[in-house]
């Protein structure tokens, strides 16, 4: 075709004046110039987001320490000379008599020592230590622990700490009053065990009481693939006596790879059939349990979690709440956490019967994430799990009202997301209410956690080595109320139990981080300012706010405009084919119709996954009906106009005729139902996201939100978070409102009239 | 016996409208591309239960074959089992369906009396500062995303003035003899109920506001004021009673409605019905729920939808049975 200049010049005029007359008619409705306002004002933000702020909306922006610090109480660079080079492991707090003292396992050239450690702020702790046997060794046992005794026995047991190493020697030690450390004797399992000379062992002696004879104490330790008994004095110092062991090879299917993991011990469980016998549980990252008698090593059961998943899965250590330890809770069950993103809640006092475990003692925590060993509050109401998956960290909190079985959602009440993995586990200060927990690129979390909320307290950048937390129960420093904490940093890894490195304590004081209040609402002095404060994240939500407002346009023009394609085109087939197509047109658009739209979209999104044009998508399938019926019956009033009618005589085709002489009729309308649908869009957007359906790698309100609820549980404080993006969602819709109806009165005359 | 016969049309026409929902969920849930079976086996299975329930389900059978087969096990609530919980999905949903009637079906009717009322006033004191502020208040309630009006309620009502609860449906882990229990349930269902009434009355006011003002041009108003009846008297019995069948009409968008807003309702006070459960589990990809819970609350609309209709031609001797 020709380009004819003369052509352009007059659509151009043409246009011109429609859009005049138009305008004239637009303008005189007030409400509808508020809505051009408004829309201007988003459009503007939406374009020009990234001179509006200079903070990421999906990263830490917050103050990491410049104005909350948690103060380093100490470290071991300033230990004297005295001190170890190298420390592996996890501390053992001394539980009875100086429970700010520790016992740690470290070396200063060659063999391993046990070091005895009291610290203090600034100058260099009390230390002593004794030489072991071996390269590396277990996690101290102190004993008793502190909740075992009562005031008038703490005395006079003696306290001691047990302590084993790869060579396969388990040793007792105890400190006098000058702090020394002293071997009180030390038992070479190779030496008690025929065959194999070459056990090490890896995991933390537990302790078990006996209870026919009070004046003994069992010990269990763990080597590689078998179990053993050990019975020490509970005074004096008496040559222990190996009691029973007992080997897996054998007695599981799988014998090849059996794996034991740190095992955990029930104190006095009064289940049925179990009075007053006091058991030990394993599990394997086979995925077994294995439930023992302490008295004489009997596998009372033993169960492959694979029965129930129908799936290999490798399950943590298993952990029993503290209450239950102690036997004041008549429910026996423990925690386990598979590498499938799942905790298993398992009753103890089962016989082999796998139906009895059934999905109610399962919780899903995040799909594919390997989960960290669970760490339960003691009286089992709420288990923390943290979640790695793909280079992030979460700590979830699950609450639990019925302690047998899982929480009727079997969903988190809260999660918080970390800048890294998380390393080690997660540990939680009974009474303080305050969960710890460290990532492998070295930073601390302090988060205060309540079972609907949580807040970041404080967090602390310690170096690049990946590290461990723990949590002290006791007063780390004289003087100060507040627990401390200490942490390894890991500098060299050598098999899978030993740590190197150094220690540091920080005060668990601070000042909430996050989420941070705005600048000009709170009383801290801050040194950045931020207009609309932070999430509990970091986030800054200003901007978080400003790259909002790309998405709700976006998918709010693109949805509709979907939605108004699919519905013009469809509403003209139906209106001007009629008959049979007709029907069954119509009838689809009732069953849309009735339907409950977001119900539909949820189904929809489930099946093809979370991105933004799927959403898009999902959105103007959902929202083409109303159009499609509305702009049938506009088709079928234009049908009897004379122009069709001369079309059709000059031999126009079908096609023809629907869309270049009807469809540019109907067009006004399918503009006014546009603007209706974008309202709509957006609204559906925000809800999407809302519940978790958003697109992951995009910022918008109804994620902002979604966040705010499901991420955090700050719902009910943070006014400051959910304020700005439900505002935001509001006034552009009603913007969107108010333009749709300024419409409406130029396409509908009769509107106009009725006003008058 | 018009009646019935209309009433029978009328259920024809609703086991219609579910083939085609049901052929919609098959052509989503198993004919997309991918491997359907991903949607129907659980994919923590092991790779021989894997291939049995496949045979069993007849997922090598060609397309036609499977979708016969799928309409049947719908049709006989034939559901399939949960991938999470493993259980039947029939015995995950049918816990759900009583709280989510009582919640939907209370602020149906609540929304309903308390919308046509407002609507009702607004029409007969037009141009006052009453209509000004319910007109604004509609438009402001149909803008704002309801689960935002929701996490409204409950940063005021909950956290702020402690009220009401924060979510559930009973205080959990206590022993309440009956009448205490249910007052209890009502105790929590009162903030869901009043957001999700807030939030539909908006509609239903503005519609009744419309077709109350064209009433009210009618003659036979004119008629009524010439009589001399007392104002009252012509709001409610000729003005009102005439606007309010068209509003009966639009029940089936306000169902569709009010289940829609009533699934995100029900996240926000984690009110145990079948929209939470929809959504639960369609985060944790639990594919056999998402559909049983789809399909179940399809059937409550569609049911709702033709009571509906029953009672509007019962109610209007205008219309033809």
């Amino acid at each position: 075709m020709a380009f004819d200049k003369k052509i352009v010049k007059d659509k151009y005029r043409d246009f011109k004046k429609i859009f005049k007359q138009n305008w004239r008619l637009y303008r005189r409705n007030k409400l509808g110039i508020a809505g051009i306002i408004i829309l201007i004002f988003f459009l503007v933000m939406a374009i020009f987001a990234p001179f509006l702020t200079n903070r990421h909306p999906t990263q830490w922006t917050a103050p990491n320490k410049d104005m909350f610090d948690a103060e380093q109480l100490w470290t071991t660079e300033n230990w004297n000379a005295n001190g170890p080079s190298k420390i592996y492991g996890i501390p053992a707090f001394e539980k009875a008599n100086n429970p700010s003292s520790f016992y740690i396992v470290g070396e200063d050239g060659g063999d391993a020592r046990l070091y005895w450690c009291y610290p203090k702020e600034g100058t260099a702790p009390t230390l002593s230590y004794v030489q072991l046997e071996g390269k590396g060794t277990s996690t101290p046992q102190v004993y008793p622990e502190k909740g075992d005794t009562d005031e008038s026995f703490q005395y006079i047991w003696d306290e001691r700490v047990y302590v084993g190493t790869d060579a396969g020697i388990l040793y007792r030690v105890e400190r006098d009053s000058a702090n020394n450390l002293d071997i009180v004797w030390s038992l070479d399992l190779n030496e008690k065990l025929e065959g194999n000379t070459s056990v090490s062992i890896e995991h933390t002696p537990v302790i078990n009481e006996v209870r026919e004879e009070t004046n003994y104490i069992r010990i269990i330790v763990t080597t590689e693939n078998s179990v053993h008994a050990i019975k020490d004095t509970q005074f004096g110092h008496d040559d222990p006596v190996m009691v029973w062991n007992q080997t897996f090879e054998g007695v599981l299917d799988d014998t090849s790879d059996i794996i034991l993991n740190q095992p955990d011990l029930f104190k006095n469980p009064k289940g049925e059939g179990l009075a007053d016998t006091q058991t030990v549980i394993f599990t394997t990252e086979s995925g077994d349990m294995l439930y023992l008698y302490c008295d004489n090593g009997t596998l009372m059961w033993n169960f492959n979690i694979e029965e129930v998943t129908d799936a290999e899965v490798i399950l943590t250590q298993p952990v029993i709440p503290f209450d239950i330890k102690k036997g004041e809770s008549a429910n026996q069950f423990f925690y386990t956490a598979g590498d499938d993103g799942r905790i298993y809640i398992i009753p103890s006092n089962r016989t082999i019967d796998i139906d009895e475990l059934g999905a109610d003692n399962i919780a899903d925590v995040e799909e594919g994430a390997e989960l960290t060993t669970p760490t339960v509050r003691p009286n089992g109401n709420g288990v923390w799990i943290g979640a790695n998956k793909m280079g992030v960290g979460t700590i979830y909190y699950i609450a639990r009202e019925e302690l047998t079985t899982a929480p009727e959602e079997r969903i988190a009440s809260w999660n918080f997301r970390l800048r890294g993995p998380i390393y080690g586990r997660i540990y939680f200060l009974d009474g303080k209410e305050r969960v710890y927990a460290a990532t492998e690129e070295g930073n601390i979390y302090c988060l205060e956690a309540s079972k609907m909320e949580t807040q970041l307290v404080w967090t602390v950048d310690v170096g690049g080595a990946p590290k461990n937390v723990v949590a002290m129960p006791g007063n780390m420093v004289e003087g100060a109320l507040n627990p401390a904490l200490a942490i390894i940093h890991e500098e060299d890894r050598i098999g899978e139990t030993t740590y190197t490195g150094g220690m540091e304590g920080w005060e668990a004081q601070g000042k909430f981080l996050a989420p941070l209040k705005p600048s000009w609402a709170s009383d801290i002095d801050q040194k950045e300012s931020y207009i609309l404060g932070t999430d509990n994240q970091g986030r800054d939500i200003f901007s978080q706010l400003v790259f909002g407002s790309r998405v709700a346009l976006l998918v709010g023009f693109a949805a509709a405009f979907f939605a108004v394609v699919i519905g013009t085109s469809i509403g003209i087939t139906a209106g001007y084919i009629g008959g049979t197509v007709d029907i069954i047109l119509m009838r689809l658009v009732d069953v849309f119709l009735c339907m409950p739209g977001l119900a539909l979209m949820i189904v929809f999104i489930s099946v093809m996954g979370t991105s933004i044009w799927n959403i898009v998508f999902v959105i103007g399938v959902v929202g083409w009906p109303g159009i499609a019926r509305i702009i049938r019956s506009q088709t079928l009033s234009l049908k009897q106009r004379p122009f069709v009618d001369s079309a059709r005589v000059t031999g126009a085709s079908k096609a023809r005729i629907m869309f270049r002489h009807i469809a540019p009729n109907v067009l006004p309308l399918s503009l006014l139902y546009m603007t209706f649908q974008i309202t709509g869009a957006i609204l559906a957007e925000a809800s999407l996201s809302y519940l978790g359906l958003g697109d992951p790698t995009t910022t918008s309100w109804g994620q902002m939100l979604y966040s705010l609820t499901r991420g955090s549980g700050s719902t009910y404080t943070a006014w400051w978070w959910f304020l700005p993006p439900g505002l935001s969602i509001t006034v552009l819709v009603l913007g969107f409102f108010f333009i749709s109806r300024a419409f409406d009165e130029i396409v509908n005359p009769r509107l106009r009239e009725r006003r008058r | 016996m018009k009646l019935y016969k209309f009433i029978i049309g009328r259920a024809i026409q609703v086991f219609v409208t579910l083939l085609i929902i049901l052929t919609m969920l098959f052509l989503i849930f198993r004919a997309m591309p991918g491997d359907a079976a991903d949607m129907v086996i659980n994919p923590q299975m092991k790779p021989e239960a894997k291939e049995k329930l496949r045979s069993d389900l007849g997922l090598d059978e060609p397309l036609h074959v499977q979708y016969g087969l799928y309409m049947k096990n719908m049709l006989t609530f034939n559901l399939g089992r949960s991938f999470r919980t493993q259980n039947p999905v029939w015995l995950d949903i049918s816990p759900r369906l009583q709280p989510t009637l009582m919640l939907f079906g209370s602020s149906l009717i609540l929304s309903y009396l308390i919308g046509i009322l407002i609507g009702m006033g607004m029409a007969w004191y037009r141009g006052s500062t009453f209509e000004i502020t319910a007109i604004i208040g509609s438009l402001v309630f149909r803008s704002m995303p309801y689960f935002w009006f929701g996490i409204l309620m409950l940063f005021i009502f909950s956290s702020q003035l402690d009220i009401f609860p924060v979510g559930g449906m009973k205080t959990p882990g206590v022993e309440m003899p009956l009448h205490e229990r249910i007052v209890d349930v009502l105790y929590h269902m009162a903030l869901p109920l009043i957001t999700l009434v807030i939030v539909s009355l908006g509609g239903i006011a503005l519609l009744m506001r419309s077709t109350m003002l064209d009433t009210l041009g009618e003659d036979y108003i004119i008629t009524a004021r010439a009589k001399g009846l007392p104002e009252r008297k012509i709001m409610i019995h000729h003005a009102a009673r005439n606007a309010m069948l068209p509003i009966l009409t639009s029940v089936a968008i306000s169902i569709a409605f009010i289940f829609a807003g009533g699934v995100i309702t029900e996240q926000v006070f984690s009110w145990p019905g079948l929209g939470r459960l929809l959504i639960e589990r369609t985060l944790s990809h639990d594919y056999p729920v998402v559909q049983g819970a789809f399909y179940i609350i399809a059937i409550l609309v569609l049911v709702a939808n033709a009571v509906a209709d029953v009672m509007y031609a019962y109610l209007d001797p205008r219309v033809q049975l």
